[in-house]
């Protein structure tokens, strides 16, 4: 009797724990794409900024305002290193392909003509919200897995308790 | 002396860090220091007190487009306009010549590439310079500074602001700073009004249009379109402070806007010659004083 209640513990415990780290995957997944759209519409404002106004760039960055991008220590870096060092030391979960694409945007943020930047920023937005679409398709797939992991996990306690 | 310190502290945080402390060990604390001079390839120097001190390094191209790029706060599309007319203005009231490339369009310049040569400029006050010329200019005359370049024109309309727009005069001025110059160090607390970055003649036009100054000051007047606006400025009864380049007192009397009247003083900037110190008067109507190591000649024409 006591080991068949130590074993459905165990089960239990087994299949918790795939729940909450399916949870725990679902979530970041969703955190990446918010960061993305919030990354490329804070890119957005930089180049309405650079086009309409010439507005220099700490002025910018002090105007911005995101919750996402404060939730992650991304806009008080922002404003206080730049933008690579807060592209960098910000507390965020974008893949490193996207972190290297705002990264060369950040090597050529405010180092060319009017023309040129808003090039840059255009081309940067693209290149993330084509990030942020692909990983919006595969989302459903990604976290149908995540949630079928607990189910399995409880398949699996099931066939080891029989 | 504080203001002059902070003025060279500020031009010191637009250089690379090689040639930051280059300059700091030839400058010191900056007390004499009015200009730093960067080349690319070249040697870099200061100027102080007209002579050249050499900070015996040379700049490489990369830390030459860096010094640009820190003058320009980061942001270099933001003074696309200032780089194509060869002059920054940065933080603090600095401002920096640049001479490069010049990338041309139909005889014009369109923007400028490969910045060779850096001139950074700190700003200086002279508290007094302009008190030989401001009780006419405050009286409404229209006053004419001129000089050779290098003189100290911009000094002294600096002043010339600072002391018409605050007590006790307390003149409403609109002052056209296309180069972001007229207003470098002065304070908050003026009657004046600025038009930052307008380019002269528009700006003279807006001003006088929208904020109806008693007295209109600009710098640098040149060609016909200047001419022009100054014609509309002193046709809506406004007092004109201006200043042009000149050599000496016939070129500027042959100057159109003198000959046709519209201004009322002329006040010309010359290199102290002889022995000099005490105000004197040459006739009724020139008065000569010696400051800051320059004869202030201010002849009263109407």
């Amino acid at each position: 009797m006591r080991e068949i209640v130590l074993r459905a513990a165990g089960a239990l415990f087994f299949v918790g724990a795939a729940f909450l780290w399916g949870q725990s995957e679902i979530r970041a997944g969703r955190r990446r794409i918010r960061e993305l759209e919030a990354a490329g519409a804070l890119c957005r404002f930089i180049r309405q900024n650079i086009e309409r106004l010439a507005t220099p760039l700490p002025d910018i960055f002090a105007a911005y305002e995101d919750p996402v991008l404060s939730a992650s220590g991304f806009l008080p870096i922002l404003r206080r290193e730049g933008f690579r060092a807060a592209v960098e030391g910000a507390d965020w979960g974008i893949g490193e392909a996207e972190r290297a694409v705002l990264c060369s945007f950040a090597d050529a943020l405010g180092r060319g003509f009017r023309e040129e930047q808003v090039s840059l920023c255009r081309y940067t937005e693209d290149r993330i919200a084509d990030a942020a679409d692909a990983l919006k398709k595969s989302a459903p797939d990604r976290e149908r897995l995540w949630r079928s992991i607990p189910v399995l996990g409880a398949l699996s306690a099931l066939l080891m308790l029989m | 002396m504080e203001a002059e310190n902070r003025a060279w502290r500020s031009a010191l945080a637009c250089l690379p860090e090689r040639l930051r402390r280059a300059a700091e060990r030839t400058g010191g604390d900056g007390g004499g220091i009015s200009e730093i001079r960067i080349r690319a390839g070249g040697l870099c120097c200061l100027t102080a007190e007209g002579g050249n001190l050499s900070c015996e390094v040379s700049a490489t191209k990369e830390e030459t487009a860096e010094t640009v790029r820190l003058l320009c706060g980061g942001s270099l599309y933001a003074h696309a306009d200032e780089i194509r007319e060869g002059i920054v203005a940065a933080e603090g009231g600095i401002r920096a010549g640049v001479a490069g490339v010049a990338v041309t369009e139909d005889g014009r310049v369109r923007s400028l590439r490969d910045i060779s040569s850096v001139c950074i400029r700190l700003p200086k006050r002279r508290p007094g310079a302009a008190s030989a010329v401001l009780p006419l200019a405050a009286a409404g005359k229209s006053v004419l500074v001129w000089s050779a370049p290098g003189m100290g024109k911009t000094t002294l309309l600096r002043e010339l602001i600072a002391s018409l727009a605050s007590a006790p005069y307390c003149r409403r001025l609109a002052v056209i700073d296309t180069r972001f110059e007229l207003g470098a160090g002065l304070g908050t607390d003026l009657t004046a009004d600025f038009y930052r970055g307008w380019p002269r003649g528009a700006g003279m036009e807006a001003a006088v249009r929208a904020m109806s100054p008693e007295i209109l000051v600009c710098d640098e007047l040149t060609g016909e379109g200047d001419a022009a606006a100054v014609r509309a400025v002193r046709g809506s009864g406004t007092a004109a402070v201006c200043s042009v380049h000149g050599g000496d007192f016939r070129t500027v009397l042959a100057h159109p806007l003198v000959r046709e009247g519209l201004f009322d003083v002329l006040c010309g900037i010359l290199p102290l010659s002889g022995t000099g110190g005490e105000e004197r008067e040459e006739d009724g109507r020139v008065r000569v004083t010696v400051s800051g190591g320059r004869r202030i000649e201010v002849r009263r024409l109407a």
